[in-house]
């Protein structure tokens, strides 16, 4: 599997990412994941085609700092997990408020994944 | 019939807006303006001002946020006009029937006058959906000049 | 004088698509822009949960229509790589092959667009014209214009005849003729270098840092194309990406005209390197991991994160496409330009909106 991620805690985030800017990486993307009883966040930057992750878990309700302070480009991916998610993400550096993508008179966060699914059952099958 | 109506049939003027579509079927519009298909050569052009247009061609579903500007666009069309719906997602939502963000086919919006499938649909099968919207379009304008008269 | 906000977009006789921008104007010059997308917003990351895996095939080929096959190519990769499925040597051949003929056929699309932005229209009509050949080869290789569904989980869907591959050579060739009468239009006319040297400059240190992919970064002079890595059979056949310095967008035109010629070059050596076998593996179980994917499309690098928990739906699929990398870029490149250089700068990073907002 060619995905690798370095765990770290949301204090250490905007220490990891100013050194990855320091480094001469580009900022890729983040990535969110609902992970039911957490959000799992997982920053992608590229340098030469190489791939470097780091990932964050943070639980639903506590707060994230953005990294938008050290790459500017951060801010819509952070503004859309901020929407569809409903992860509360401050300090971004365009903060749109929630309101990227306008979505009106629907489920505020439409990402999210509400219920538990039995995974066990296509385990067994894939052996 | 005088002779702007008459001449509304020849020549009639379309004004293309995407909705929530792949992209697939606007280049599709695009393709059957240019030398292949060349719909010009029945005096169709594409126009960007919707005052000035006959036709409106809609392609994809429409989504929340959409919905208030294909309403708008249809609104300042003046009469009479005719909406042909571009596409599989313009006709029923297709692909994408069950994405939280898309409300449906154009015709929970505005109301429709021909249906084009295909996803992407063809050149051949706008060209033909547009040809078909004029005996609509000829149609509505007698009903005009009927009232008229009365 | 008094500052004015005008809307570009949401529709607009330029852009195909619905982009809106809000644009403060001083005088005829660009202050500041505002962007207000979500237009196109579908939700299809959820709807990707929703569906079977295999299903998904098809939902993701329209997340953009031009990319289509692209984006089908890195889904399948994704599955792939989570069920550690080995696809066959000619399988790999001809998604080079399909990917680059959906690069042929999407620049073609683009520098037609942008000469139509600046109002030459009929150097417009001779590119849609040429790109019509390759359409035409897309309808006899995969079925349909535009969307193709060629690329399924565990190889390539439609594999190619001897006869096929003998009338695409023969099309090809013809298409880089037919080229050679047109490019030097982009690469030495008067009039299009009037519109687009200079405007919308973006500086190396600027890409970098506003995280540009593709053909914008490498007109900014840094040679990056995901290509390099060797994805598929691309390390087998031998690539340099193409670079330009100036960063403008003529710089952009230029990279995208010579990226032509290339794809041409690249889809004749996968198919003169096509190895005989299979085109296709069966795959059997479910998906269970989590991984993440990048290819070089035509507008750039897209990222696909799969996660799939063992079940027959995804936990988690994300899509990152060229032109939302775009975007901060593009709201640096806008202001200081003239209010009828902002159709040419917006055009300039190949906008793809559906691609944007999904």
């Amino acid at each position: 599997m060619s995905f690798e991620a370095k765990q770290i805690t949301p204090e250490q985030l905007i220490n990891e990412t100013q050194q990855m800017f320091n480094e001469g990486y580009r900022f890729v993307t983040a990535t969110c994941v609902d992970e039911i009883e957490q959000f799992r966040i997982i920053y992608s930057f590229d340098r030469e085609t190489e791939l470097v992750n780091l990932e964050v878990a943070i639980g639903k309700e506590e707060q994230l700092p953005s990294v938008s302070g050290v790459y500017l480009c951060a801010f819509l991916v952070e503004n859309e997990i901020k929407e569809l998610f409903g992860v509360n993400i401050s300090d971004i550096a365009v903060d749109l408020g929630g309101r990227l993508y306008m979505i009106e008179g629907a489920d505020p966060h439409p990402m999210t994944r509400k219920e538990k699914k039995k995974a066990a059952k296509g385990v067994k099958k894939n052996g | 019939m005088g002779i702007i109506q008459k001449s509304q049939l020849k020549s009639p003027w379309v004004l293309h807006y995407d909705c929530s579509s792949c992209n697939g079927c606007d280049i599709e519009i695009l393709a059957s303006l240019t030398p292949v298909y060349d719909i010009e050569r029945f005096g169709i052009i594409n126009t960007g001002n919707p005052k000035h247009a006959d036709v409106l061609l809609v392609t994809g579903g429409v989504n929340r946020r959409n919905a208030r500007v294909l309403k708008n666009l249809y609104n300042q069309m003046p009469e009479p006009k005719v909406v042909v719906a571009v596409g599989s997602c313009a006709c029923t939502g297709g692909v994408f029937y069950n994405c939280y963000n898309i409300l449906g086919g154009v015709d929970k919006v505005i109301p429709v006058d021909v249906y084009v499938p295909g996803c992407a649909a063809r050149p051949e099968a706008i060209i033909d959906g547009v040809v078909l919207g004029l005996q609509k379009l000829k149609e509505k304008t007698q009903m005009k000049s009927e009232e008229v008269a009365k | 004088m008094a500052k004015i906000v005008t809307p570009f977009g949401p529709q607009h006789p330029v852009l195909p698509e619905p982009l809106q921008l809000n644009i403060t104007y001083e005088d005829e010059k660009v202050v500041s822009v505002a962007p207000a997308i979500g237009y196109i917003h579908r939700g299809l990351e959820k709807a990707g949960e929703l569906n079977d895996f295999p299903q998904n095939v098809f939902l993701v080929e329209r997340v953009c229509g031009i990319c289509s096959f692209m984006h089908g190519m890195t889904y399948c990769e994704a599955i792939e790589d989570i069920m550690g499925v080995e696809i066959p040597p000619r399988a790999k051949y001809l998604r080079v092959f399909y990917s680059e003929l959906s690069r042929i056929h999407s620049h073609l699309l683009w520098l037609g667009l942008l000469a139509d932005a600046f109002g030459f229209e009929s150097l417009f009509m001779k590119y849609w014209a040429i790109r019509e050949r390759i359409v035409d080869l897309m309808e006899m290789t995969g079925g349909h214009r535009i969307i193709l569904s060629a690329s399924c989980i565990g190889g390539v869907r439609r594999d190619l005849t001897d006869e096929q591959i003998s009338i695409i050579e023969k099309t090809l060739l013809e298409v880089k003729n037919e080229l050679d009468h047109v490019t030097p239009v982009i690469l030495k006319d008067y009039t299009v270098k009037k519109r687009t040297v200079g405007i919308g400059v973006l500086s190396k240190e600027e890409a970098l840092t506003l995280g540009a992919v593709g053909p914008v970064l490498r007109a900014s002079g840094v040679a990056q194309d995901l290509r390099q890595t060797g994805y598929e059979a691309y390390g087998e056949l031998g690539f340099e990406p193409i670079v330009e310095t100036d960063g403008d967008s003529y710089a952009r035109a230029v990279v995208r005209a010579r990226e032509v010629y290339q794809a041409i070059e690249l889809a004749l050596e996968a198919l003169h390197h096509l190895p005989e076998g299979e085109a296709q593996v069966k795959v059997k179980g479910n998906p269970n991991g989590e991984t993440i994917q990048r290819v070089e499309q035509p507008r750039g690098e897209v990222l696909w994160y799969v996660k799939g928990n063992g079940t027959k739906n995804l936990v988690r699929m994300r899509v990152r496409t060229p032109t939302y990398a775009h975007i901060p870029a593009l709201l640096k490149m806008l202001p200081g330009c003239e209010m009828a250089d902002v159709p040419v700068v917006t055009l300039s990073i190949d906008p793809c909106i559906s691609c944007t907002e999904r």
